[in-house]
């Protein structure tokens, strides 16, 4: 049809005003994703600062931010900002699969930990295995710019049970590619029977967690979270690893790892137990696990 | 399509912060942190997550700095748009949903501030606004004002789904349009279709 290409970008604009209204689902971002480049960056942006006005028109009153709040914000603001006066400090990437909404630097972690030094020597501190924890040698060398696009798309459709099978294959083909490193307890009740390892491929940039034995949680209380502690990264702002739940199960429970930056050495996984929905800014109150990678 | 400038007044505390001026940081926290916090406490459940959202917020404002071009729109435009993708985003991953009457609890006002360059933003997009047909007005305004989803809009007036998706995404092409041209269109007339336009 000779209006296809009229169709396309009214679904695109389609697709657009509703992220910029309501948020997309799965299906739809990455139906949006097919269509992008019928429009350019400033263009699809233009929906986004339409609705950023239309939400100004009703503004109303404006509330003051609280004092805490804004000092906080503030911290880590000037800290963060004062970097950027070196250009290389300044990495922002984006993973291919994700919309507008999912723009991440390598700074994503920053207010996690800003407010506690060095998070990584408190859980250490915390811990009972100071000899296995101080040593944080990466496993591999990563060719940083293997890892730099992202979630290979091709490798999305695996069941979780098939991506664990492959990366072990991988593990077992070339060793120094697939990071493989079991579990051992962090502090709280919850791991304190848990066993299991995790996988991560830098290739792939996919990686999977097995746990038998991790206390079943409430989603609707609390999430269990991952944090990558990653060799390119300044260890006060570890990776986000995603969110998860474990339900009641005799068996393992596997969770694929939901890197949400790019990860080039892995140094230490950590397993963290949050508010619904995860969080920026850890209390660290509760470690269940920790997977320390080292030769 | 690049549209011209909407705003009308900047401080120009993003680009200075985005060439590592770290001073603007305050400044820019005095300017719009009022602004994110409110937007915050409206489209969050609690107040805690208001205030992860806010530290989100400002976080993903630093980072994507570089990216303001004031080419492009205002500086308060700017930091509501990146406020609201993170919102939708926390939103649409969250269990609870905030109420859909925003701040029944009466605000704590800070009156001695006038925002002047938000409030010309505002003024601006409310001509813009008041030019759209009755129901797409509407429409767009119980989903950015009240953070209400589309079925939510649907019970709410009483109308099919698909008539609320038409509304909202018509009048947000609308609005689009008349931003960046300025030039508030005359209510009356449905006039040919837009670029990108939708059915």
């Amino acid at each position: 049809m000779s209006d296809q290409p009229q169709s396309d970008l009214d679904r695109l604009a389609e697709l657009l005003a509703d992220r910029a209204l309501f948020g997309l689902d799965d299906a739809e971002d990455r139906e949006l994703e097919g269509l992008a480049q019928l429009m350019s960056d400033a263009e699809r942006e233009s929906f986004d600062r339409a609705a950023a006005s239309g939400q100004l028109a009703a503004i109303g009153v404006i509330e003051p931010m609280p004092a805490a709040v804004a000092e906080q914000v503030r911290r880590d603001g000037e800290s963060m900002v004062a970097g950027f006066a070196n250009p290389a400090d300044r990495v922002v990437t984006r993973r291919p699969a994700s919309g507008e909404g999912a723009v991440f630097s390598l700074r994503e972690g920053l207010a996690w930990f800003v407010a506690a030094a060095s998070l990584v020597f408190v859980w250490f501190a915390t811990l009972d295995q100071p000899a296995e924890l101080a040593e944080l040698d990466p496993i591999e060398a990563v060719d940083p710019s293997s890892s730099s696009e992202g979630p290979s798309s091709e490798d999305k459709p695996l069941s979780v049970e098939s991506l664990r099978a492959e990366l072990l294959a991988d593990a077992e083909a070339s060793p120094g590619e697939v990071v493989l490193v079991e579990w051992a307890p962090g502090g709280d009740a919850s791991g304190a029977e848990a066993e299991g390892d995790v996988l991560w491929s830098n290739k792939r940039q996919r990686g999977v967690m097995r746990f038998r034995g991790l206390a079943a949680n409430d989603p609707t209380a609390e999430q269990y979270q991952l944090w990558i502690f990653d060799e390119a990264q300044d260890d006060d702002y570890p990776i986000d690893g995603g969110v998860f739940d474990v339900p009641s199960s005799e068996g393992d429970v596997l969770v694929e790892v939901d890197a949400k930056l790019p990860v080039t050495g892995v140094k230490l996984f950590a397993v963290t137990v949050e508010k619904p929905g995860g969080v920026v800014v850890s209390s660290r109150e509760r470690l269940p696990l920790l997977a320390n990678v080292s030769r | 399509m690049e549209e011209p400038g909407v705003g009308l007044s900047t401080g120009g505390f993003i680009e200075r912060v985005a060439g590592g001026d770290a001073s603007a940081v305050e400044q820019c926290i005095a300017e719009y942190g009022g602004l994110v916090w409110t937007l915050a406490r409206r489209m969050s459940a609690t107040t805690a997550d208001a205030e992860d959202a806010v530290q989100e917020i400002f976080v993903q404002l630093w980072q994507q700095a570089e990216r303001y071009d004031p080419k492009l729109g205002s500086e308060p435009g700017f930091v509501t748009m990146i406020a609201r993708r993170r919102l939708i985003d926390r939103l649409r991953k969250a269990t609870r949903r905030p109420s859909p009457e925003p701040l029944i609890e009466a605000p704590e006002a800070e009156p001695e501030k006038d925002y002047v360059g938000i409030r010309e933003e505002a003024e601006l997009a409310r001509r813009c606004m008041d030019s759209l047909k009755a129901e797409e007005r509407y429409v767009l305004r119980l989903a950015l004002e009240s953070g209400l989803s589309q079925s939510e809009i649907a019970d709410r007036l009483g109308m099919p789904l698909g008539t609320v998706k038409s509304h909202a995404r018509r009048g947000l092409i609308k609005l689009r349009e008349r931003l960046a041209g300025q030039q508030p269109a005359e209510p009356a007339g449905e006039t040919a279709a837009v670029k990108g336009g939708v059915r």
